[in-house]
């Protein structure tokens, strides 16, 4: 396969939301890897090379927080873009802002166009 | 009256000295043989040893014999001794004359020379002496009986037979001669110095007692009294003198026989008219005195009878002696029927111990008043009496009786039965009170409580009565209630909670109240304490579940938005035609199902943002903005629906319109709500937003030409849940939402409405800054 197409990382433990976010990327045309909880997700971030991060703020093993926390701290990923997807509605300069360090932050649940102009704006710059 | 008597007794005792000094002058000059004192006149009868030792003795045993001394039995046992020596002395002379045995008495202590003149045998006394001595001899021991008036006149009849005796001497002294002719076996001729002192004798025997026998006579203050006082010296000295002056006269040849008798005769008138003449007014005198004192009596007579008291006048043993109208009245009795009777026909059996012990008291002198008691009425019937009761004191014998003066106060006393039932009635009903009541002075000293007090602090009723209002509090509630209890003193009331500190120190919350009230022209604090524990534990139960709802519709919320994302997704991914196309009738089912997951998350949305708001968590980004600004925004969101129903948006806003400090978000979410509103409800027509500036608020106001809602409903409109009509893809919480923004600007949200002419809703918003939360 021609590796052209930028790839997503969905970490989210809600099969069907990360099943449909999937479906919905795909159709947008970017390559998509899932991962069911928070420490998975770390992992797959390091082993995988991801081009966008879409991060559920609520998961097991690793609450979606730290999760943003680590990569940031890392060097080999840390600049890897984060679009942070919770069911929480406040705290939203704190995950945005430099304290988690989140690129954008949209709360469920989001509108697909809203979402699609996010992550056009983070991978299409310009 | 009483200085009389005490003047006879002075005489009495006096005289009794004289007679004694005498008497020690008179032997010594037996002993050193000094005949002036001896016989006085030269040739005369002298006085013999035994008479001065029988002087000595009488005017000793008179000494003794004082009434002031009585009491003192060796006084008495000397007055007897001396009198009972100058009686044996008397006697053993007498018997000496009547024998002819020559006893050897006289010369017992000293010899007289011989030649002794009128003298039967060597310095024997004379015979009419011996009969004096045992006359007064035998008075001194009859005066020693004391209590019976008997022996006093016997003691005086004998005093008064030696003066005689003496005063035959005397006179025949006098006028020169009658009784020296007597036979001298019986020497009857008593020396001249003895003679006055027989007299004397006589007459302290008489003084001694005043009071009984002919004395009490001669003592008293009637008429009889003055008679014998003023009249009986003069009659006996005038007598006397008149007989002297008649012999001296005709002795001197200056009258005639006759004539002395008319000069007797005339010289007796004149001075017995004028002495009868002062007599007569002086009795006169005596007898105003006495109507006078008739009247007083009278009049005391009739205070006594017209007294609302009863006053009851008793002998010593109880008899009853008068009985006022009163009493006549109190007791049913009528004075003829309790006359002569003992005062316990008016006493109860269960009483009569007490009044024994009040009559001892009396007897005592003692004055007793308002001594409460029971006294029973003719009928059986008692009553409750106040008595008082004084001795009634004569000045010749002492206590002879007693007033008792009786007042009814069984209606008194059945009232401060009352008095006390209300009283404690009053208590009891404090007692039961279910708080704590008190009544404080202005410095919360307690002037009165209730158990309850005690029974919450664990202090005894003594302790608490000794502390202060205050002093049941931590330091920091104590400054509390003072300023509290200052203010009820100021304003008439005030209401506090505090924690009492009980002496276990437990802490109880408690609601204090406090009413300023008078009494006795002063202000005092009447107040209730409450335990609110229970409020308390309430109150706290309701946070608790308050806390309990809002974490259960957060988490409500949060759970619902993950499914509902997946769906709204989902939906969204089949609409855009990602996966295979769907018909027309299926995408419209689709879009359906699209709205109304729309409308599910702008409520789960609102829920938050509504409780957000009420709970204070939302923060305010409060800063200067231009409000028509955040109007045109919120405007261009709303225009694209508008223009397809058709309805026009008029903008009427105030050019330079000063900046105000508020978040724009929030006001711009308000905006969006008004305008929203209008939208759903108005289906032709337009909807006017305006600005104006109206002092130191700025006015905004959306109108719509809608249909309006009625007047009764306008106060509904701001309310949670409280919408009036169901709107499609409303939550109804809008409008309480666009409330709890406004007020947290400091502002002020309203809206008025003719039913049928659209709604009109104003907001003002403070120019100046003003953060302070509203409602």
């Amino acid at each position: 396969m021609f590796e052209f197409r930028k790839t997503i990382l969905v970490v989210e433990d809600e099969k069907d939301m990360s099943r449909v976010l999937e479906v919905r990327l795909n159709g947008l045309g970017y390559k998509v890897i899932t991962a069911e909880d928070g420490q998975k997700g770390l992992e797959k971030a390091k082993s995988e090379k991801v081009d966008l991060i879409i991060l559920d703020l609520m998961l097991p093993k690793m609450p979606g927080e730290q999760v943003c926390r680590e990569i940031r701290k890392d060097q080999q990923i840390g600049d890897i873009p984060i679009l942070m997807l919770t069911a929480k509605s406040q705290d939203a300069d704190k995950i945005v802002g430099k304290v988690i360090g989140a690129n954008c932050y949209l709360s469920k649940p989001f509108d697909s166009a809203v979402l699609i102009e996010e992550i056009e704006k983070i991978l299409k710059p310009g | 009256m009483k200085n009389k008597i005490n003047l006879f007794q002075f005489t009495s005792e006096l005289l009794s000295l004289l007679i004694f000094i005498s008497g020690l002058v008179l032997l010594y000059g037996w002993i050193s043989d000094v005949s002036a004192l001896k016989s006085i006149f030269p040739g005369a009868v002298g006085i013999k040893t035994n008479t001065t030792i029988c002087f000595i003795s009488i005017g000793l045993g008179l000494w003794f014999l004082q009434e002031k001394r009585m009491h003192l039995s060796l006084a008495r046992l000397s007055a007897m001794i001396l009198g009972s020596l100058v009686l044996l002395i008397g006697f053993l002379t007498f018997s000496e004359y009547v024998s002819g045995i020559n006893l050897g008495i006289d010369n017992f202590l000293l010899k007289e020379p011989v030649g002794a003149i009128l003298t039967s045998s060597a310095n024997r006394m004379a015979f009419t002496s011996s009969i004096n001595f045992i006359l007064v001899g035998s008075a001194v021991l009859l005066l020693l009986q004391q209590r019976k008036d008997f022996f006093c006149y016997l003691a005086q009849s004998f005093a008064f037979i030696a003066i005689i005796i003496s005063l035959i001497t005397l006179l025949g002294y006098i006028y020169g001669g009658s009784l020296l002719y007597l036979p001298i076996k019986y020497s009857p001729v008593i020396a001249i110095n003895a003679t006055f002192l027989f007299i004397l004798t006589g007459i302290c025997i008489m003084f001694s007692r005043p009071k009984c026998g002919f004395m009490k006579t001669v003592s008293s203050e009637g008429p009889g009294g003055v008679i014998m006082r003023v009249v009986y010296p003069i009659a006996i000295l005038i007598p006397m003198f008149l007989g002297w002056l008649k012999l001296y006269v005709e002795k001197e040849k200056i009258f005639t026989n006759e004539t002395g008798v008319l000069f007797v005769a005339i010289v007796n008138l004149t001075f017995i008219s004028i002495y009868l003449y002062a007599l007569s007014r002086r009795l006169n005198y005596l007898d105003i005195e006495r109507q006078k004192g008739e009247q007083a009596q009278r009049l005391l007579v009739n205070i006594v009878e017209s007294s609302d008291d009863a006053i009851i006048g008793e002998s010593l043993s109880g008899t009853i002696l008068s009985w006022n109208k009163a009493a006549e009245r109190m007791y049913g009795y009528s004075f003829a029927e309790v006359k002569g009777k003992n005062a316990s026909i008016i006493i109860p059996a269960h009483k009569e111990q007490e009044m024994l012990e009040l009559y001892k008291r009396i007897k005592r002198g003692e004055h007793i008043e308002h001594f409460e008691t029971e006294h029973c009425r003719k009928d059986g019937s008692c009553m409750d009496i106040s008595l008082s009761i004084s001795p009634l004191k004569d000045d010749r014998y002492g206590i002879v009786g007693f007033s008792a003066i009786a007042r009814d106060i069984s209606e008194r006393k059945i009232e401060h039965e009352r008095i006390l039932k209300d009283k404690q009635y009053l208590e009891m009903l404090i007692n039961s009170l279910p708080g704590i009541f008190y009544v404080l002075d202005a410095d919360a000293n307690i002037l009165l409580t209730n158990r309850k007090l005690s029974e919450v602090t664990g202090y005894s009723m003594e302790e608490v009565l000794k502390m202060k209002g205050t002093d049941f509090f931590s330091e920091k509630d104590k400054k509390l209630i003072e300023e509290k209890i200052r203010q009820v003193f100021e304003k008439g009331e005030a209401e506090v909670e505090a924690y009492l500190i009980t002496k276990a120190k437990k802490i109880i919350p408690h609601y204090f109240n406090g009413m300023r009230i008078v009494k006795d022209e002063k202000p005092i604090l009447v107040g209730m304490g409450i335990d609110i524990t229970e409020r308390k534990s309430a109150e706290n139960k309701l946070k608790e579940s308050l806390r309990l709802k809002t974490d259960f519709t957060n988490l409500v919320s949060h759970e619902l938005r993950t499914p509902l994302a997946a769906i709204k997704e989902s939906v969204s991914i089949v609409l855009d035609d990602l996966t295979d196309p769907a018909g027309p009738k299926q995408k419209e089912l689709l879009s359906i199902a699209q709205n109304n997951i729309d409308r599910l998350t702008r409520l789960i949305n609102d829920i938050l943002d509504f409780q957000k708001l009420e709970s204070g968590k939302v923060e305010f980004r409060f800063e200067k903005n231009d409000l028509n600004e955040a109007i045109g925004i919120a405007v261009k969101t709303i225009t694209p629906v508008a223009m397809s129903k058709g309805l026009d948006i008029i903008l009427k806003l105030e050019d330079n319109l000063p900046r105000a400090a508020f978040d724009p978000d929030k006001i711009i979410q308000v905006l969006s709500n008004l305008l929203n509103n209008s939208l759903k409800f108005t289906e032709k027509g337009n909807i006017t937003i305006s600005t104006v500036r109206e002092g130191n608020v700025i006015k905004v106001t959306v109108a719509d030409t809608g249909p309006g809602i009625k007047n009764d409903d306008l106060s509904k409109l701001f309310v949670q849940y409280g919408q009036l009509e169901r709107a499609p893809g409303s939550t109804g919480l809008g409008l309480a939402i666009s409330r709890e923004i406004i007020r947290a600007h400091g502002g002020k949200i309203w809206a008025e409405s003719k039913f049928g002419q659209g709604l009109t809703v104003h907001f003002v918003l403070p120019i100046i800054e003003r953060r302070e939360r509203g409602g």
